[in-house]
Protein backbone atom coordinates (compact mmCIF):
# COMPACT_ATOMS: atom_id res chain seq x y z
CA UNK A 1 0.00 0.00 0.00
CA UNK A 2 1.26 3.52 -0.85
CA UNK A 3 2.25 5.45 2.25
CA UNK A 4 -0.33 8.11 3.04
CA UNK A 5 0.72 11.67 2.28
CA UNK A 6 -1.50 14.37 3.66
CA UNK A 7 -1.60 18.11 3.11
CA UNK A 8 -4.09 20.72 4.30
CA UNK A 9 -4.32 24.11 2.58
CA UNK A 10 -6.24 27.20 3.62
CA UNK A 11 -6.57 29.83 0.89
CA UNK A 12 -7.87 33.28 1.84
CA UNK A 13 -10.45 31.95 4.28
CA UNK A 14 -12.97 34.38 5.72
CA UNK A 15 -15.72 33.66 8.21
CA UNK A 16 -18.06 35.99 10.02
CA UNK A 17 -20.95 35.58 12.42
CA UNK A 18 -23.43 38.38 11.96
CA UNK A 19 -21.38 41.52 11.45
CA UNK A 20 -18.36 40.18 13.32
CA UNK A 21 -15.50 38.88 11.21
CA UNK A 22 -13.98 36.02 13.16
CA UNK A 23 -11.59 34.60 10.56
CA UNK A 24 -10.04 37.14 8.21
CA UNK A 25 -7.98 36.17 5.17
CA UNK A 26 -6.19 33.13 6.56
CA UNK A 27 -3.89 31.29 4.17
CA UNK A 28 -1.55 28.52 5.19
CA UNK A 29 -0.28 25.07 4.16
CA UNK A 30 0.27 22.29 6.63
CA UNK A 31 2.37 19.35 5.48
CA UNK A 32 2.33 15.71 6.52
CA UNK A 33 4.06 15.22 9.88
CA UNK A 34 3.47 18.77 11.10
CA UNK A 35 1.61 19.99 14.16
CA UNK A 36 -0.11 23.36 13.77
CA UNK A 37 -0.91 25.27 16.94
CA UNK A 38 -3.72 27.81 16.57
CA UNK A 39 -3.39 30.39 19.31
CA UNK A 40 -5.13 33.61 20.22
CA UNK A 41 -7.28 35.25 22.88
CA UNK A 42 -10.79 34.09 23.69
CA UNK A 43 -13.17 34.76 20.83
CA UNK A 44 -10.34 35.12 18.31
CA UNK A 45 -11.70 32.26 16.17
CA UNK A 46 -9.54 29.27 17.18
CA UNK A 47 -12.49 26.91 17.52
CA UNK A 48 -14.09 28.33 14.37
CA UNK A 49 -10.85 27.65 12.46
CA UNK A 50 -10.88 24.02 13.59
CA UNK A 51 -14.58 23.64 12.82
CA UNK A 52 -13.93 24.89 9.30
CA UNK A 53 -11.06 22.41 8.94
CA UNK A 54 -13.40 19.66 10.17
CA UNK A 55 -16.10 20.55 7.64
CA UNK A 56 -18.53 21.42 10.41
CA UNK A 57 -18.63 25.05 9.27
CA UNK A 58 -18.30 26.47 5.80
CA UNK A 59 -16.12 29.53 5.21
CA UNK A 60 -17.92 32.57 3.81
CA UNK A 61 -15.20 32.81 1.19
CA UNK A 62 -11.92 31.13 0.43
CA UNK A 63 -11.01 27.48 0.14
CA UNK A 64 -9.94 24.68 2.39
CA UNK A 65 -8.46 21.64 0.66
CA UNK A 66 -7.41 18.36 2.17
CA UNK A 67 -5.10 16.42 -0.12
CA UNK A 68 -4.55 12.72 0.45
CA UNK A 69 -1.84 11.41 -1.89
CA UNK A 70 -2.63 14.35 -4.19
CA UNK A 71 -6.36 13.53 -4.27
CA UNK A 72 -8.25 16.59 -3.11
CA UNK A 73 -11.24 16.60 -0.78
CA UNK A 74 -13.21 19.43 0.69
CA UNK A 75 -13.45 19.18 4.47
CA UNK A 76 -17.14 18.25 4.43
CA UNK A 77 -16.46 15.24 2.21
CA UNK A 78 -13.51 14.25 4.38
CA UNK A 79 -15.34 14.82 7.68
CA UNK A 80 -16.10 11.21 8.56
CA UNK A 81 -12.41 10.31 8.15
CA UNK A 82 -10.80 12.82 10.50
CA UNK A 83 -10.38 12.81 14.26
CA UNK A 84 -11.99 15.68 16.17
CA UNK A 85 -12.03 16.68 19.80
CA UNK A 86 -13.64 19.86 21.13
CA UNK A 87 -15.34 21.19 24.25
CA UNK A 88 -18.77 21.02 22.58
CA UNK A 89 -18.42 17.38 21.54
CA UNK A 90 -20.55 15.14 23.76
CA UNK A 91 -21.65 11.52 23.96
CA UNK A 92 -24.85 9.66 24.80
CA UNK A 93 -25.10 9.75 28.58
CA UNK A 94 -27.38 6.72 28.70
CA UNK A 95 -24.80 4.57 26.93
CA UNK A 96 -21.52 3.34 28.34
CA UNK A 97 -18.19 4.53 26.97
CA UNK A 98 -17.78 1.22 25.14
CA UNK A 99 -21.28 1.45 23.62
CA UNK A 100 -20.58 5.00 22.46
CA UNK A 101 -17.27 3.99 20.88
CA UNK A 102 -18.80 0.93 19.24
CA UNK A 103 -21.70 2.93 17.88
CA UNK A 104 -19.55 5.64 16.34
CA UNK A 105 -16.93 3.23 15.00
CA UNK A 106 -19.69 1.09 13.45
CA UNK A 107 -21.06 4.20 11.71
CA UNK A 108 -17.59 4.72 10.26
CA UNK A 109 -17.60 1.14 9.01
CA UNK A 110 -14.98 -0.07 11.43
CA UNK A 111 -15.40 -3.27 13.37
CA UNK A 112 -13.81 -2.90 16.78
CA UNK A 113 -12.79 -6.08 18.53
CA UNK A 114 -12.57 -6.42 22.27
CA UNK A 115 -8.80 -6.20 22.13
CA UNK A 116 -9.01 -2.95 20.14
CA UNK A 117 -11.41 -1.50 22.67
CA UNK A 118 -9.34 -2.66 25.61
CA UNK A 119 -6.18 -1.12 24.19
CA UNK A 120 -7.84 2.19 23.32
CA UNK A 121 -9.38 2.46 26.79
CA UNK A 122 -6.02 1.57 28.31
CA UNK A 123 -4.35 4.25 26.19
CA UNK A 124 -6.71 7.01 27.39
CA UNK A 125 -6.69 5.81 30.99
CA UNK A 126 -10.25 4.50 31.14
CA UNK A 127 -9.39 0.84 31.64
CA UNK A 128 -11.96 -0.82 33.89
CA UNK A 129 -14.46 2.04 33.43
CA UNK A 130 -15.56 1.30 29.88
CA UNK A 131 -18.87 -0.25 30.89
CA UNK A 132 -19.91 2.67 33.11
CA UNK A 133 -22.54 4.99 31.65
CA UNK A 134 -21.06 8.26 30.42
CA UNK A 135 -23.44 10.07 32.80
CA UNK A 136 -21.33 8.68 35.68
CA UNK A 137 -18.10 10.11 34.25
CA UNK A 138 -16.25 13.14 35.60
CA UNK A 139 -15.28 15.96 33.23
CA UNK A 140 -11.74 14.60 33.02
CA UNK A 141 -12.98 11.12 32.16
CA UNK A 142 -15.23 12.55 29.43
CA UNK A 143 -12.19 14.38 28.06
CA UNK A 144 -10.29 11.08 27.97
CA UNK A 145 -13.25 9.49 26.17
CA UNK A 146 -13.12 12.32 23.62
CA UNK A 147 -9.52 11.33 22.90
CA UNK A 148 -10.62 7.74 22.39
CA UNK A 149 -13.36 8.93 20.00
CA UNK A 150 -10.90 11.13 18.10
CA UNK A 151 -8.20 8.51 17.53
CA UNK A 152 -10.37 5.39 17.38
CA UNK A 153 -10.07 5.07 13.60
CA UNK A 154 -6.39 6.10 13.37
CA UNK A 155 -7.15 9.31 11.48
CA UNK A 156 -4.31 10.98 9.58
CA UNK A 157 -5.87 14.38 10.34
CA UNK A 158 -6.40 15.09 14.01
CA UNK A 159 -8.11 18.31 15.16
CA UNK A 160 -7.84 19.04 18.86
CA UNK A 161 -9.61 22.01 20.43
CA UNK A 162 -8.38 22.66 23.97
CA UNK A 163 -7.25 19.05 24.27
CA UNK A 164 -6.10 19.04 27.88
CA UNK A 165 -9.08 20.82 29.47
CA UNK A 166 -10.15 19.06 32.67
CA UNK A 167 -7.20 16.65 32.49
CA UNK A 168 -4.94 15.98 35.46
CA UNK A 169 -1.18 15.57 35.10
CA UNK A 170 -1.34 11.91 33.97
CA UNK A 171 -4.08 12.97 31.56
CA UNK A 172 -1.82 15.71 30.18
CA UNK A 173 0.95 13.16 29.62
CA UNK A 174 -1.55 10.85 27.89
CA UNK A 175 -2.53 13.70 25.56
CA UNK A 176 1.13 14.52 24.89
CA UNK A 177 1.89 10.90 24.09
CA UNK A 178 -1.02 10.72 21.64
CA UNK A 179 0.03 13.92 19.90
CA UNK A 180 3.64 12.75 19.57
CA UNK A 181 2.69 9.32 18.25
CA UNK A 182 0.00 10.59 15.84
CA UNK A 183 2.26 13.30 14.47
CA UNK A 184 3.96 10.68 12.28
CA UNK A 185 0.55 9.55 10.92
CA UNK A 186 -0.36 12.85 9.27
CA UNK A 187 -1.31 16.32 10.47
CA UNK A 188 -2.46 17.59 13.84
CA UNK A 189 -4.06 20.97 14.50
CA UNK A 190 -4.38 22.14 18.08
CA UNK A 191 -6.38 25.17 19.23
CA UNK A 192 -4.96 26.26 22.55
CA UNK A 193 -3.60 29.01 24.74
CA UNK A 194 -1.85 26.63 27.10
CA UNK A 195 1.91 27.26 27.09
CA UNK A 196 2.77 23.56 27.44
CA UNK A 197 0.46 22.57 24.56
CA UNK A 198 1.98 25.26 22.37
CA UNK A 199 5.33 23.49 22.70
CA UNK A 200 3.92 20.53 20.75
CA UNK A 201 3.61 22.63 17.60
CA UNK A 202 5.90 22.91 14.61
CA UNK A 203 3.94 25.87 13.26
CA UNK A 204 1.92 28.50 15.05
CA UNK A 205 -1.01 30.44 13.68
CA UNK A 206 -1.87 33.45 15.84
CA UNK A 207 -5.41 34.74 15.53
CA UNK A 208 -7.00 37.89 16.86
CA UNK B 1 -14.02 -6.49 28.72
CA UNK B 2 -17.68 -7.50 28.93
CA UNK B 3 -19.70 -8.72 25.97
CA UNK B 4 -23.07 -7.36 26.96
CA UNK B 5 -22.79 -4.10 25.08
CA UNK B 6 -25.55 -3.20 22.71
CA UNK B 7 -23.33 -2.52 19.74
CA UNK B 8 -21.04 -5.53 20.08
CA UNK B 9 -21.93 -8.10 17.48
CA UNK B 10 -23.20 -5.50 15.05
CA UNK B 11 -22.40 -7.38 11.90
CA UNK B 12 -22.98 -4.68 9.41
CA UNK B 13 -19.52 -3.31 8.83
CA UNK B 14 -17.70 -3.47 5.56
CA UNK B 15 -14.45 -5.25 6.35
CA UNK B 16 -12.77 -6.43 9.53
CA UNK B 17 -10.13 -3.95 10.66
CA UNK B 18 -11.10 -1.67 7.80
CA UNK B 19 -9.50 1.72 7.79
CA UNK B 20 -11.21 4.76 6.34
CA UNK B 21 -8.33 4.97 3.89
CA UNK B 22 -8.59 1.54 2.35
CA UNK B 23 -11.67 2.54 0.40
CA UNK B 24 -14.44 0.97 2.50
CA UNK B 25 -17.42 3.01 3.62
CA UNK B 26 -20.55 1.85 5.37
CA UNK B 27 -23.66 1.87 3.16
CA UNK B 28 -26.38 4.32 4.17
CA UNK B 29 -28.82 1.49 4.90
CA UNK B 30 -26.44 0.08 7.53
CA UNK B 31 -25.85 3.49 9.07
CA UNK B 32 -29.64 4.00 9.13
CA UNK B 33 -30.16 0.74 11.01
CA UNK B 34 -27.40 1.57 13.49
CA UNK B 35 -28.97 4.96 14.23
CA UNK B 36 -32.42 3.37 14.58
CA UNK B 37 -30.99 0.75 16.92
CA UNK B 38 -29.22 3.39 19.00
CA UNK B 39 -32.41 5.48 19.30
CA UNK B 40 -34.44 2.43 20.38
CA UNK B 41 -31.79 1.64 23.00
CA UNK B 42 -31.77 5.24 24.29
CA UNK B 43 -35.57 5.24 24.43
CA UNK B 44 -35.62 1.95 26.33
CA UNK B 45 -33.17 3.40 28.83
CA UNK B 46 -34.62 6.87 29.41
CA UNK B 47 -38.21 6.48 28.12
CA UNK B 48 -38.36 10.24 27.42
CA UNK B 49 -40.62 10.09 24.38
CA UNK B 50 -42.84 7.15 25.28
CA UNK B 51 -43.59 8.54 28.76
CA UNK B 52 -44.56 11.94 27.35
CA UNK B 53 -46.74 10.31 24.72
CA UNK B 54 -48.48 7.84 27.02
CA UNK B 55 -49.07 10.45 29.72
CA UNK B 56 -50.77 12.74 27.22
CA UNK B 57 -52.70 10.11 25.31
CA UNK B 58 -54.06 8.11 28.24
CA UNK B 59 -55.12 11.26 30.09
CA UNK B 60 -56.85 12.66 27.02
CA UNK B 61 -58.49 9.34 26.28
CA UNK B 62 -59.94 9.10 29.78
CA UNK B 63 -61.19 12.71 29.69
CA UNK B 64 -62.80 12.18 26.29
CA UNK B 65 -64.30 8.88 27.42
CA UNK B 66 -65.86 10.45 30.53
CA UNK B 67 -67.16 13.55 28.81
CA UNK B 68 -68.65 11.54 25.93
CA UNK B 69 -70.40 9.20 28.39
CA UNK B 70 -69.27 6.05 26.61
CA UNK B 71 -69.69 7.58 23.19
CA UNK B 72 -72.84 5.64 22.30
CA UNK B 73 -74.53 8.68 20.82
CA UNK B 74 -71.54 10.30 19.17
CA UNK B 75 -71.85 10.68 15.39
CA UNK B 76 -69.10 9.07 13.23
CA UNK B 77 -67.51 12.42 12.29
CA UNK B 78 -67.10 13.38 15.95
CA UNK B 79 -65.69 9.94 16.78
CA UNK B 80 -63.19 10.19 13.93
CA UNK B 81 -62.20 13.78 14.80
CA UNK B 82 -61.61 12.96 18.46
CA UNK B 83 -59.46 9.95 17.55
CA UNK B 84 -57.19 11.99 15.27
CA UNK B 85 -56.97 14.88 17.74
CA UNK B 86 -55.72 12.44 20.37
CA UNK B 87 -53.30 10.77 17.94
CA UNK B 88 -51.98 14.10 16.61
CA UNK B 89 -51.26 15.67 19.98
CA UNK B 90 -49.97 12.42 21.48
CA UNK B 91 -47.55 11.95 18.60
CA UNK B 92 -46.40 15.54 18.65
CA UNK B 93 -45.82 15.47 22.41
CA UNK B 94 -43.13 12.84 21.94
CA UNK B 95 -41.84 12.74 18.39
CA UNK B 96 -39.87 15.98 18.66
CA UNK B 97 -37.54 14.43 21.27
CA UNK B 98 -35.61 12.41 18.75
CA UNK B 99 -33.88 15.40 17.13
CA UNK B 100 -34.13 18.03 19.83
CA UNK B 101 -32.37 15.61 22.20
CA UNK B 102 -29.41 15.33 19.79
CA UNK B 103 -29.10 19.10 19.44
CA UNK B 104 -29.64 20.01 23.08
CA UNK B 105 -27.12 17.47 24.31
CA UNK B 106 -24.67 18.32 21.48
CA UNK B 107 -24.44 14.69 20.37
CA UNK B 108 -25.37 15.88 16.86
CA UNK B 109 -21.70 16.90 16.38
CA UNK B 110 -20.43 13.34 16.82
CA UNK B 111 -23.23 12.13 14.56
CA UNK B 112 -22.26 14.65 11.87
CA UNK B 113 -18.64 13.51 12.13
CA UNK B 114 -19.44 9.85 11.66
CA UNK B 115 -22.49 9.45 9.45
CA UNK B 116 -24.14 10.56 6.24
CA UNK B 117 -26.93 13.11 6.56
CA UNK B 118 -29.48 10.87 4.86
CA UNK B 119 -28.70 7.97 7.19
CA UNK B 120 -29.53 10.24 10.13
CA UNK B 121 -32.81 11.26 8.48
CA UNK B 122 -33.95 7.73 7.65
CA UNK B 123 -32.86 6.37 11.04
CA UNK B 124 -34.80 9.06 12.89
CA UNK B 125 -37.76 8.72 10.55
CA UNK B 126 -37.94 4.97 11.09
CA UNK B 127 -37.73 5.47 14.85
CA UNK B 128 -40.53 8.05 14.83
CA UNK B 129 -42.68 5.83 12.61
CA UNK B 130 -42.14 2.93 14.98
CA UNK B 131 -43.09 5.13 17.92
CA UNK B 132 -46.19 6.41 16.10
CA UNK B 133 -47.39 2.87 15.48
CA UNK B 134 -46.78 1.93 19.11
CA UNK B 135 -49.06 4.87 20.01
CA UNK B 136 -51.69 3.84 17.46
CA UNK B 137 -51.59 0.20 18.56
CA UNK B 138 -52.11 1.24 22.20
CA UNK B 139 -54.50 4.16 21.77
CA UNK B 140 -56.78 3.14 18.89
CA UNK B 141 -58.14 -0.12 20.38
CA UNK B 142 -58.66 1.56 23.78
CA UNK B 143 -60.45 4.41 22.06
CA UNK B 144 -62.76 2.07 20.13
CA UNK B 145 -63.61 0.16 23.31
CA UNK B 146 -64.10 3.20 25.58
CA UNK B 147 -66.18 5.13 23.03
CA UNK B 148 -67.92 2.07 21.67
CA UNK B 149 -67.02 3.00 18.10
CA UNK B 150 -68.89 1.04 15.41
CA UNK B 151 -66.14 -0.28 13.14
CA UNK B 152 -67.78 -1.33 9.89
CA UNK B 153 -64.73 -1.58 7.67
CA UNK B 154 -61.79 -2.74 9.80
CA UNK B 155 -59.45 -3.25 6.83
CA UNK B 156 -59.96 0.26 5.51
CA UNK B 157 -59.73 1.65 9.05
CA UNK B 158 -56.34 -0.05 9.46
CA UNK B 159 -55.24 1.43 6.11
CA UNK B 160 -56.33 4.93 7.09
CA UNK B 161 -54.48 4.62 10.42
CA UNK B 162 -51.39 3.26 8.64
CA UNK B 163 -51.21 6.00 5.99
CA UNK B 164 -52.21 8.71 8.47
CA UNK B 165 -49.64 7.44 10.99
CA UNK B 166 -46.84 7.57 8.42
CA UNK B 167 -47.87 11.12 7.51
CA UNK B 168 -47.76 12.12 11.18
CA UNK B 169 -44.32 10.62 11.79
CA UNK B 170 -42.67 11.96 8.60
CA UNK B 171 -44.04 15.47 9.17
CA UNK B 172 -43.06 15.36 12.84
CA UNK B 173 -39.53 14.27 11.96
CA UNK B 174 -38.83 17.02 9.46
CA UNK B 175 -40.43 19.71 11.63
CA UNK B 176 -38.41 18.49 14.62
CA UNK B 177 -35.14 18.81 12.72
CA UNK B 178 -35.97 22.32 11.54
CA UNK B 179 -36.76 23.38 15.11
CA UNK B 180 -33.73 21.59 16.54
CA UNK B 181 -31.26 23.05 14.02
CA UNK B 182 -32.68 26.55 14.46
CA UNK B 183 -32.37 26.16 18.25
CA UNK B 184 -36.10 26.80 18.57
CA UNK B 185 -38.22 25.82 21.53
CA UNK B 186 -39.96 22.43 21.53
CA UNK B 187 -43.21 24.33 22.13
CA UNK B 188 -42.96 25.56 18.54
CA UNK B 189 -43.34 21.99 17.37
CA UNK B 190 -47.12 21.80 17.61
CA UNK B 191 -47.56 25.35 16.36
CA UNK B 192 -45.56 24.70 13.18
CA UNK B 193 -46.78 21.15 12.73
CA UNK B 194 -50.49 21.84 12.92
CA UNK B 195 -50.85 23.94 9.74
CA UNK B 196 -48.60 21.55 7.79
CA UNK B 197 -50.65 18.58 8.90
CA UNK B 198 -54.07 20.18 8.62
CA UNK B 199 -54.81 18.91 5.07
CA UNK B 200 -53.69 15.41 6.03
CA UNK B 201 -55.78 15.49 9.20
CA UNK B 202 -58.90 16.51 7.25
CA UNK B 203 -58.46 13.54 4.91
CA UNK B 204 -57.60 11.14 7.75
CA UNK B 205 -60.68 12.21 9.72
CA UNK B 206 -62.87 11.78 6.66
CA UNK B 207 -61.44 8.32 5.87
CA UNK B 208 -61.85 7.17 9.48
CA UNK B 209 -65.40 8.56 9.60
CA UNK B 210 -66.35 6.57 6.50
CA UNK B 211 -65.08 3.34 8.07
CA UNK B 212 -67.62 3.85 10.88
CA UNK B 213 -70.55 4.04 8.42
CA UNK B 214 -72.13 1.04 6.74
CA UNK B 215 -73.59 3.20 3.95
CA UNK B 216 -70.35 5.04 3.13
CA UNK B 217 -69.25 5.63 -0.43
CA UNK B 218 -66.38 3.21 -1.04
CA UNK B 219 -64.99 5.38 -3.84
CA UNK B 220 -64.70 8.38 -1.53
CA UNK B 221 -63.02 6.19 1.09
CA UNK B 222 -60.54 4.81 -1.45
CA UNK B 223 -59.84 8.34 -2.68
CA UNK B 224 -59.15 9.47 0.90
CA UNK B 225 -56.73 6.61 1.51
CA UNK B 226 -54.98 7.36 -1.77
CA UNK B 227 -54.82 11.01 -0.73
CA UNK B 228 -53.17 10.04 2.55
CA UNK B 229 -50.66 7.80 0.77
CA UNK B 230 -49.87 10.66 -1.65
CA UNK B 231 -49.30 13.02 1.27
CA UNK B 232 -46.89 10.46 2.77
CA UNK B 233 -44.90 10.18 -0.45
CA UNK B 234 -44.80 13.96 -0.81
CA UNK B 235 -43.54 14.42 2.75
CA UNK B 236 -40.94 11.65 2.41
CA UNK B 237 -39.57 13.15 -0.81
CA UNK B 238 -39.60 16.65 0.72
CA UNK B 239 -37.79 15.36 3.81
CA UNK B 240 -35.15 13.63 1.67
CA UNK B 241 -34.53 16.81 -0.36
CA UNK B 242 -34.68 19.26 2.54
CA UNK B 243 -32.85 17.38 5.25
CA UNK B 244 -29.22 17.54 4.05
CA UNK B 245 -29.47 21.35 3.83
CA UNK B 246 -31.07 21.72 7.25
CA UNK B 247 -28.63 19.24 8.83
CA UNK B 248 -25.62 21.10 7.41
CA UNK B 249 -26.95 24.57 8.22
CA UNK B 250 -25.01 26.58 10.81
Amino acid sequence: MTPLKLQVSFESVFKKFGDREVIRDISCDIQHGQVLVVAGPNGSGKSTFLRIAAGLLKPDSGNVQISVNNIRFDPQAYRTQLGYLSPDLTFYNELSAVENLLFFSSLRGIRLHHDDLASILEMVGLRGRGRDPVSAYSSGMVQRLKFAFAVLHHPPLLLLDEPTSYLDEPGFRMAEKIVKSYKQNGIIMIATNDAREKEWGDLTLSLG
Amino acid sequence: MGRSNAFIGVDMVAQPNSSPHNGTTLPIIHQTLLILRKDILLELRNRAAIQAILLFSITTLIVVGFSAGGGANLPPDTLASLLWIILFFSAFSGLSHVFIREEESNTAIALRLTSEANAVLWGKLLFNTLLTFVIIIIIAPLYFIILNAPIVQPGKLALSLLTGGIGLSVSATIIAVIIARSHGKPALFGAIGFPILLPMLFIAVDATRLTFQSYSNINVLNRDILGLASFDVLMIVTAGLLFPYVWESE
